[in-house]
């Protein structure tokens, strides 16, 4: 194929063609064969239970400004976490997950409302709503917060908040050499060696993603190194983060010359291609005793997660 | 020279409705109508542009409830009844109409294309509508892709991941059994995308899927090339999402082809107008007025009063629109090529039963456009697969939590009408793996407990995605079929919870399951295994 026009993309150009106003959107087929005709008589009646005497709670986003959380309690597990096993209440708070911030700070309690049930369900209106979100019930005792029950965290990855950075541009999957046509469900694709590059690229993307992180991190530092002078007490907070950002910085820049490293050997040969940067390693690792005499504990000792 | 490309994609889904407990059952008529009205003439359209050496290409999704059904012997043989029921109503109405020329000649219209859509299926199609997929398939010119199990919206599924990954593995499966090969594209159910979703989909070796088009516009970082290229998420998976330009031009309720004045009158139907006892014994055998198909007047305008279909008028009008589609793709690509340094892609992807069904002309509108595109060499269409090994490339970002619905994410599927339904689903999909991971090593002893509890845990996988099927949720919010809906949902809760009771108790009731495996025969050969985080190991070391 030839390439139109060897230019950078116009992005604002094309954003003003996604002329996102007009579309149509709930043009849904079921539509058009439900709505007609008499409804047919239902004579079948089925029963479900209004509850399942277990201990959940549930939150869910519903769209970008709005969640739903239900939850059940039942009396054992109420009895176990409180003094009072028949509270004439509970609370149900709503927390913005943040696992960057300092672990006290993770939680940030954005909406809280009362209510009798035990079994239940309510919306909350937030306008961030697809962010990271976590919801809790328990009860207000002397304004303190008893938890009974944690949802399951709706967690989005860094990378999703962070994003990566535009100039990243991965192969195709699909690109894979031809005749992989799989016969059954069971048999794994075998892995090529686009794939090991493109997880290369996935790792150099994560570490560019932390590396921001850090980058973050060293701003609030200087926030903090002009709040140290108007108090004191704020001293050993700054000292305590600036260790955390120096380790965190250390770590990352280890890191990544781990990843040249990695970048490094495999140009090197192996009596096999390998299927995952794990595998490649076991290979290098087989390898560098006859080959570049390193000595295979910097392998074991370092595990690539 | 290539300028650019389109890639047109048909979502072709119907919820798994089967009552062989009834006769006549009005719901198991939406499969019959979009046979009759989609499938078997799209078939036919493609088979016409090969007979005229016309190359094209298309995508097009069969959900698994959908190849589940086009292969079940029930409602295959159900389906001829309706077929052989629908030529002997026509042939009843040219005697009717013997004096009104104008109307016999409909009459015989519908006749003619009563008679081929059955010599179609039955000589050509050999009964089976996905064979006709197959044959286009093989010849290159056909990408066939899986959707969800059950069509479960995933973004509200997925308090279980491991439901999550069920709908995915389980579509994957029926996907190789129907098609003898795994689908190398999903259409996400209701097009709903999540963060994360695409490492899941990985794993069972899907390697592109689609997004409503926000769902790349406002990822991160924004797409250099919009929706105009795809995009890799970080897993590698290619994602394309919805052009809006093509999509209104087809749905725009204003300026939408299928409003024209000479298409066919969707509503006006014989199943209506005629008298209650000459057309009894082709409507609901209870007396209810049902659409039969045959249908006399045209759009007209915006009156009560309708004029006589012309099917010839109508067919050039497709050649009109065909046209007319094709110059605004040409247009919008020439303007497209302007701000971009490769081949503009448009994406176009609609739900397939709105061609023929809804729009009864839909297929020869397809067929024309397809025509207007060979004649020249600038605009091709193109499959994913296609695309995707000429441009191997591709950025790489994080697409946005969307969906096709609308305001664009999770409200129709989860409001005040519906939100009762998941409270159950995330119970009943934590149950079942549970179950799955403690009687993972029952050993077939040859005992009839042995079999019947295994039976008894399938049945419940069964149960449970059928309950996760998004229409469900989508007409109890639309408010249409709004009992039919609720009574399938409750029906497979109140299924699960009955055989759940009885496998705990150790006391199941053949008769009953034997009945729900009879009614609810999804996923013939499932292995409740499938629920397992075992089972997961067993796929990936191919054990």
């Amino acid at each position: 194929l030839e390439k139109i026009k060897q230019k950078e993309p116009d992005v604002e150009a094309l954003k003003k063609k996604v002329n996102e106003k007009d579309i149509i959107k709930d043009a849904h087929a079921i539509d058009f064969f439900a709505s007609v005709g008499e409804q047919y008589p239902i004579v079948d009646e089925y029963e479900i239970p209004a509850s399942y005497n277990i201990d959940m709670i549930v939150l869910m986003p519903v769209n970008a400004e709005k969640l739903f959380v239900y939850w059940e309690l039942t009396d054992g597990l109420i009895k176990k976490k409180l003094k009072d096993s028949s509270p004439s209440e509970f609370t149900v708070k709503v927390f913005e997950v943040n696992l960057g911030a300092p672990k006290k700070k993770q939680e940030k309690e954005i909406y809280l409302f009362n209510t009798k049930d035990k079994v239940g369900s309510n919306y909350i209106d937030y306008p961030a709503a697809l962010k990271p979100m976590v919801a809790k019930i328990g009860m207000m005792s002397n304004n303190t917060f008893i938890e009974i029950l944690k949802a399951k965290p709706v967690s989005i990855p860094s990378f999703g908040v962070l994003g990566p950075d535009d100039s990243l541009w991965t192969r195709s999957i699909k690109d894979l050499p031809k005749g992989q046509v799989i016969k059954k469900t069971e048999k794994k694709v075998e892995a090529k060696k686009e794939e090991f590059v493109k997880e290369l690229e996935v790792v150099k993307q994560i570490l560019r993603v932390r590396t921001k992180d850090t980058e973050i991190l060293n701003i609030f530092m200087e926030i903090f190194e002009k709040l140290k002078d108007v108090k004191d007490k704020k001293a050993k907070v700054m000292d305590l983060l600036k260790g955390f950002v120096d380790v965190r910085s250390k770590d990352i820049e280890l890191l990544w010359l781990f990843l040249d490293l990695i970048e490094q050997a495999r140009y090197m040969k192996t009596e096999k291609s390998a299927e995952t940067i794990i595998q490649y390693f076991e290979e290098v690792q087989k390898k560098t005793d006859e080959d570049i005499g390193v000595s295979s504990e910097i392998f074991t000792n370092r595990q690539v997660n | 020279m290539i300028k650019g490309y389109w890639m047109p994609i048909l979502h072709s889904h119907l919820p798994f409705v089967k009552h062989p407990e009834y006769d006549y059952f009005l719901e198991e008529h939406w499969l019959y109508e979009a046979m009759t009205e989609t499938y078997i003439p799209l078939l036919m359209k493609m088979k016409k542009l090969e007979l005229e050496e016309t190359d094209f290409r298309l995508t097009i999704s069969v959900t698994p409830p959908l190849a589940e059904m086009l292969t079940d012997k029930y409602l295959m043989s159900q389906y001829m009844k309706y077929l052989n029921k629908l030529i002997e109503l026509s042939q009843k109405e040219i005697n009717r109409l013997k004096n009104d020329g104008q109307l016999q000649s409909l009459a015989l219209f519908y006749n003619k294309r009563f008679e081929e859509i059955k010599s179609f299926f039955t000589d050509f199609l050999d009964y089976n509508v996905l064979e006709g997929y197959k044959y286009f398939s093989d010849l290159g010119k056909l990408e066939i892709i899986t959707c969800g199990a059950t069509h479960g919206f995933l973004p509200l599924l997925r308090v279980n991941p491991k439901a999550v990954e069920v709908q995915i593995a389980v579509a994957v499966e029926t996907h190789l059994k129907h098609f003898d090969r795994t689908p190398d594209g999903i259409w996400l159910p209701e097009c709903a995308y999540y963060e994360d979703l695409d490492e899941i989909l990985k794993e069972y070796g899907i390697k592109y899927f689609f997004t409503e088009t926000h769902g790349l516009t406002k990822g991160k970082p924004t797409p250099q090339y919009m929706v105009y290229a795809p995009v890799h998420t970080l897993n590698g998976l290619a994602v394309f999402a919805r052009d809006p330009e093509s999509s209104n031009q087809v749905w725009s309720s204003k300026s939408g082809y299928p409003g024209n004045v000479v298409y066919r009158d969707f509503y006006r139907d014989i199943g209506y107008d005629l008298d209650l006892d000459y057309i009894k014994p082709y409507i609901d055998p209870g007396g209810n007025r049902v659409f039969t198909g045959l249908k006399y007047y045209k759009i007209t305008g915006e009156t009560e009063h309708k004029e006589l279909y012309d099917p010839v008028a109508a067919f050039n009008k497709t050649k009109y629109h065909g046209k007319d589609f094709f110059n605004l793709r040409t247009q919008q690509i020439e303007e497209l090529v302007g701000f971009m340094d490769r081949a503009p892609l448009i994406v176009s992807p609609y739900d397939a039963e709105l061609f023929g069904h809804w729009w009864f002309e839909g297929p020869d509108f397809i067929y024309n456009v397809y025509n207007e595109f060979n004649k020249q060499d600038l605009i091709k269409p193109v499959t994913p697969g296609e695309y995707l090994s000429m441009y191997p490339q591709n950025q790489t970002i994080c697409p946005t939590p969307s969906s096709w619905g609308e305001k664009g994410y999770y409200n129709v599927w989860l409001n005040t009408s519906n939100d009762w339904i998941y409270r159950h689903l995330h119970f009943m999909a934590d149950k079942v793996q549970d179950l799955a991971d403690k009687y993972f090593h029952i050993v077939d002893d040859g005992s009839k407990s042995y079999g019947l509890k295994e039976r008894a845990l399938n049945q419940l996988v069964r149960e449970l995605l059928l309950a996760q099927s998004s229409d469900w949720a989508f007409l109890i919010s639309r408010e249409t079929a709004i009992e039919y809906s609720t009574k399938r949902t409750k029906e497979h809760i109140s299924n699960f919870n009955a055989l759940l009771k009885s496998i705990l108790a150790e006391s199941i009731d053949e008769k009953f399951l034997e009945m729900l495996e009879h009614k609810n025969s999804i996923f013939k050969d499932i292995d409740f295994r499938i629920y397992s985080e075992k089972y997961k190991y067993r796929i990936i070391k191919g054990k």
